[in-house]
């Protein structure tokens, strides 16, 4: 059942590439998203694999952060206007 | 035998999600593609590893994730979408 593992890997490598060669902030948030989602199947292949459930709670804690990743960068990056405005500020002084 | 269709069709439905997330032009093109294979293709795979394991502890663990990230996903793509919307709506305005 190895064949899984390699499909998976290689997917992820894919998906590297928009992740590096994103034109947006979306773009790169999307391919993070995606690459997350592939760590989380390939955590869950081995623990079917090896037979040993942890990885599945190590899968569960990364779906959980990269969730709350994702919002925290949008959120952060949603307010652009206090960068801006204290960089007026400084002209406006 | 019903936990490798479920395996492969999930595999499927991914790696079209990915080339699609790859070759696509445009963002909302690209978000569109990706969330099928986040939501439908994950969880095609989890499901086969589920019916692979028929062990308890590893059933419910899944069954934690496969919930959790049919709950997330929508949610992180509709937040995508808006942060999109609203930037390209203050270039506009800056414009």
């Amino acid at each position: 059942m190895s064949w899984v593992l390699y499909i998976l890997i290689v997917l992820l490598v894919a998906g590297l590439y928009r992740l590096v060669r994103g034109p947006l902030l979306e773009d790169r948030l999307l391919a993070l998203n995606v690459i997350a989602v592939l760590i989380i199947l390939i955590m869950s292949y081995h623990a079917i694999a090896y037979g040993q459930s942890f990885y599945l709670d190590i899968a569960l804690v990364y779906a959980l952060l990269s969730f709350g990743d994702i919002l925290a960068f949008v959120k952060i990056s949603y307010i652009p206007s206090i960068i801006s405005k204290d960089e007026k500020r400084e002209d406006e002084e | 035998m019903i936990a490798y269709f479920f395996i492969i069709t999930g595999l499927l439905i991914m790696l079209f999600g990915v080339i699609g997330m790859i070759i696509l032009p445009g963002f909302l093109l690209r978000i569109h593609s990706s969330t099928k294979c986040g939501v439908t293709g994950a969880i095609n795979i989890l499901i086969g590893f589920m019916i692979h394991a028929s062990d308890f502890d590893f059933i419910l663990k899944l069954a934690l994730i496969v919930l959790f990230l049919f709950f997330t996903a929508p949610i992180i793509a509709h937040t995508l979408a808006v942060f999109h919307m609203q930037s390209k709506n203050i270039d506009s305005e800056e414009n």
